[in-house]
This record gives C-alpha cells, sequence and structure tokens, in this order.
C-alpha cells in the first residue's frame, strides 16, 4: 500500500474530532456524510485555506511545510462555485499555465471530456457543468499529483459520473494521477476505488464501496441514500429471497424469476 | 388557493393547466425555467386565467404577481451584507415589506424552515451548502407569498434535512392554502416528494396528473428523454421480460413486498 495522503487523528474545532483518512496513490476516494459533517471544511484544510495543528501528511511531510507554488503544483482542489479564469477561452487558459503543451495529453483529455467543440468558445458563455469540466481538465493536462473535487454529484448525473471515473481511472494508468471526491449522493460511489463515510467528527465506514453501501440502515440513519440496486439488494438478501448482492438490474430480475 | 389557465397562450403554445395547492407539484422537461413566467402571466392575456375560480382582471394582475415567490438557484447569494440578519434586513426593505416586529418576522421564517436563530450573526459564506439552501428558501417566504415556485429545490441536502423540509412545504400548503411547485433534473427525487407530476417540452405541457400515474408511462418519458426513476425501471423491466406485474411503488419497503407475493 501506498500512501500518498494521510491525515491523521484531524482535530478542528468541533468539526472534527478524531478523523484518520489514508489516501493511496493511484486511487479514486470519495469522502461522503450527512450535510454539515464537514466535507467541504475537510477540502478547505487540504487546500490549506484552513490551518490545523494536525498532522496531514503529503509525501512525507506536513502539507503545513510546503511552499505554496510547491504545493499548489502538486495538489488542486477544487471548489466548482469557486473557479475562476483569467482567459477567455479553455486553450488560452492552457497556454498561459503551460509552458509547453503537450498536445497528445491536451486532445486526449479534451475529447474524453468532450470539451474540444467549446474549447475556443468564451468561457463566460459556459454552463457550470462545462467551467468544472474544464478546471478537471485543466488540473489533468498541468499533471496536479492529486485532484480533489468538492461537492462533484451536484454537477452530474449518476451516468455522468460513472463515465467521469472511467476517465479518472484512464488517467490514473497514463498520468499517474490520484483523485479525491466529495459527495452527498452515493448513487455512483460503487465505481469508486475507497468510500469514506464522516459522522460526528470522526469516519463511521470506510473500505471498498460495497462493504460501506451494503449498511443501509447505517447510512438511512446518517441522512443518506443508498443507491436503489444496492438497497433492493441488501433487503432482498435479509428476505432470503436472494444471497448475494446483484448490482446489475437484468441480472436481478432473472435471479428472482428463475 | 387555486391557479387555472385555460388555452392561455405561451410561445405560440396553447397551455391549460390547474394547479391546486392541495398537491405539491413537481415540473420537469425541457425549458422547464419557462414556468417562472408562465404563472406570473403576461400582460396581454385574454380572459384565460382563473384565480380561485374567478378570472383575474387586468387589475388584479399586478397584486396577483406579488403573490409569487420564485427561488432560483442562486437568489440572494450575491448580496455581501455583514451578518445574516443585515441580509434577511436589507431584503424586507427591497422588497418593499415593513413588518410591525422585524425580528420576529425574521426569526419565524428561520424556525419554519427549521434553522436556528443563532445563524442571524453569522455571515452567508459561513454556512454550508445545506443551511444556504435552507435559508434562501426562508427569505422567500418572508413576502408571505402564495405560490412558491423553488428551482431546484433537493441540491445539497440529506436526506433527513430533505424530509424536515417536505413536511414544512406540506404544513405550508395544507395549513396556508400555498401552492408549491418544484421545477427540477432530479427525476428520482421529483418522483419521491411530489403529489402531481407535469412534463412540459418546450412550450408544451406533454402530461399533467398525479406524479405516480405519470411516471408509469414509461414510453412517454423516454419519447420525452425524461430519466426514468430506478424503482419504476425495474418494475417496467419485470413486467417486459418477466410478465409481472408488480405495483408501481414510491418507496423500496413497498416494492420489496410486492416482489416477496410475485416471487
Amino acid at each position: 500500500m501506498d500512501v500518498i495522503l494521510n491525515i491523521n487523528n484531524l482535530k478542528y474545532n468541533n468539526i472534527f474530532k478524531d478523523l484518520s483518512i489514508y489516501i493511496e496513490k493511484n486511487t479514486i476516494t470519495a469522502i461522503s456524510g450527512s450535510n454539515n459533517c464537514g466535507k467541504t471544511t475537510l477540502m478547505r484544510i487540504l487546500n490549506r485555506d484552513i490551518i490545523t495543528d494536525s498532522k496531514i501528511i503529503y509525501k512525507g511531510k506536513n502539507i503545513n511545510d510546503y511552499k505554496q507554488e510547491e504545493y499548489s503544483k502538486n495538489i488542486q482542489v477544487i471548489f466548482p462555485q469557486d473557479i475562476l479564469f483569467q482567459e477567455k477561452t479553455i486553450i488560452e487558459e492552457l497556454r498561459i499555465q503551460q509552458d509547453e503543451l503537450d498536445i497528445n495529453k491536451i486532445d486526449f483529455v479534451m475529447s474524453k471530456l468532450k470539451l474540444k467543440k467549446i474549447q475556443n468558445k468564451d468561457i463566460s458563455l459556459l454552463s457550470d457543468k462545462e467551467i468544472l469540466l474544464t478546471q478537471i481538465a485543466i488540473s489533468i493536462i498541468n499533471s496536479n499529483e492529486i485532484i480533489m473535487i468538492d461537492e462533484i454529484d451536484n454537477y452530474f448525473t449518476k451516468n455522468e459520473l460513472i463515465n467521469l471515473y472511467k476517465f479518472f481511472n484512464q488517467c490514473i494508468n497514463r498520468y499517474d494521477l490520484t483523485f479525491i471526491i466529495t459527495c452527498l449522493n452515493l448513487d455512483s460511489t460503487i465505481y469508486v476505488d475507497e468510500l469514506y463515510i464522516i459522522s460526528n467528527g470522526k469516519i463511521l465506514l470506510k473500505g471498498e464501496p460495497l462493504r460501506v453501501l451494503d449498511k443501509d440502515n447505517v447510512l438511512n440513519k446518517e441522512g443518506l441514500d443508498v443507491p436503489f440496486i444496492i438497497d433492493l439488494s441488501v433487503k432482498l438478501k435479509d428476505y432470503q429471497l436472494i444471497n448475494k448482492i446483484i448490482l446489475n438490474q437484468e441480472e436481478m430480475i432473472e435471479e428472482l424469476w428463475k | 388557493m387555486e391557479i387555472e389557465l385555460k388555452e392561455y397562450k405561451y410561445k405560440s403554445k396553447k397551455i391549460n393547466i390547474k394547479l391546486n395547492s392541495k398537491y405539491i407539484y413537481g415540473i420537469i422537461g425541457k425549458n422547464i425555467e419557462d414556468w417562472e413566467e408562465i404563472i406570473k402571466i403576461n400582460s396581454n392575456y385574454k380572459d384565460n386565467v382563473l384565480i380561485n375560480k374567478k378570472v383575474l382582471l387586468e387589475n388584479e394582475l399586478n397584486s396577483y404577481k406579488k403573490r409569487i415567490a420564485i427561488l432560483k438557484e442562486n437568489d440572494y447569494l450575491n448580496i455581501h451584507k455583514e451578518t445574516i440578519y443585515d441580509l434577511m434586513e436589507y431584503i424586507l426593505k427591497q422588497k418593499k415589506i415593513y413588518p410591525k416586529n422585524t425580528q420576529k418576522k425574521i426569526k419565524d421564517s428561520l424556525r419554519i424552515v427549521g434553522l436556528n436563530k443563532e445563524i442571524l450573526n453569522r455571515n452567508l459564506v459561513t454556512l454550508s451548502r445545506s443551511e444556504t439552501k435552507l435559508l434562501q428558501i426562508a427569505i422567500s417566504l418572508l413576502s408571505n407569498p402564495d405560490v412558491l415556485i423553488i428551482e431546484e429545490p433537493f441540491k445539497y441536502l440529506d436526506i433527513k434535512t430533505l424530509k424536515n423540509l417536505m413536511i414544512v412545504l406540506r404544513k405550508m400548503k395544507d395549513q396556508y392554502n400555498k401552492i408549491v411547485i418544484f421545477l427540477s433534473k432530479d427525476i428520482e427525487k421529483i418522483y419521491q416528494n411530489t403529489d402531481n407530476t407535469i412534463i412540459y417540452n418546450k412550450g408544451n405541457v406533454v402530461v399533467q396528473g398525479k406524479t405516480k400515474e405519470v411516471f408509469k408511462d414509461v414510453e412517454l418519458l423516454k419519447e420525452n428523454k425524461i430519466s426514468i426513476p430506478e424503482i419504476v425501471n425495474f418494475t417496467y423491466e419485470v413486467k417486459l421480460k418477466k410478465s409481472v406485474k408488480l405495483d408501481y411503488h414510491q418507496n423500496i419497503r413497498d416494492i420489496i413486498k410486492d416482489i416477496y407475493k410475485h416471487v
């Protein structure tokens, strides 16, 4: 296990009492929890907008010990509502951020995110979703080592998120990246590598998504919706109508009415 | 409260619809933001708008418009005031609302949506997204509207917060006779939280009716490129593939009981 970011017993005001999260390199980690559990505050801490005394170690060094330039070169935290661009188009924005443009990489990222059509369009005319995709594209092209996106589920549908995670996995393999996202809706989290649920300033559940998502009672108590097919599976299993968790609707129907 | 539009002309199409405070409405489809204009009624309408079964006269139009509150996703977020109290006081003045007791008015509207009065001393930027959402709704209630239209009401809210908000909105509708309308792309939440649904497609009311009934017509949803709630889709596929007729449920516990009966 190669831990790239280690949040160790984080304490902050009354929001975090003892929060520990270990982010493995080259993975997608989702952090979720009910309203006001501190998801965005955690992102603010990782973006160093909020400074704490707690140990948050990135590559063997406390995040507060990095110079701003070095830190922001490696770690990009995206707050969708705060995205600001300096230039008029995506291509111009990329030009001012990079000395030499890696055309192949730009081409791959822009086409996968379906941004090619709008790369020369005035940024001020883009939708919120396009702006967020643009920022994600720029972060990947800029080779930030860890890319974090706050409240990603507010901007994409379930299927769009599933496709986005597939694309993130391609980027992990090609460009050695690591992704951390926060979300309220758990619908697409089955497709990430690791899922953390925050509650009362601590980690309530963590692990492979399926092992977290099958705790339907715990999640419902927290105010979180379990994805439909998993919820259905868990409950049908309780009724002994099936004997395993089934993630595919067709398979579920076949299993029930053999 | 009841609003009825009969052959009401909008974007060269004719709209026929009845909205009643007995129900919470969800409007889904393309260009749903049109409804912010449709409900406000344009000035050149001709005797085809009925309010509580009486024809809306032209000289009543302005007072009718004042009874409508439309809450857009980013409303009030760009007004910079030191505290939430200052912000709400400012909005009261802006809307020319002069209550006898401003403090009480402000605290009451916060209480209705379940926000603690302690937030009044905080700055807007310190609120979480869910607190901000509830505050926006509290602000839109300051004018005591008869019709409340909320754009994307479910965004940023977890189940508990949404449940509490729905209790508040249902109480407003039942006790104070208010019409509540949601404009949303979140089909799953519209299916679970509304009584009636209207599918709208660029000027056309494609269908209107009880939410459960509207969503039963999966083919129509597909034709109009409306995504299908997962629980509906499951029921539909079971019928299609296995000829098993489950009822269309809004709640997972109910469908489980139904499956148990049919397996």
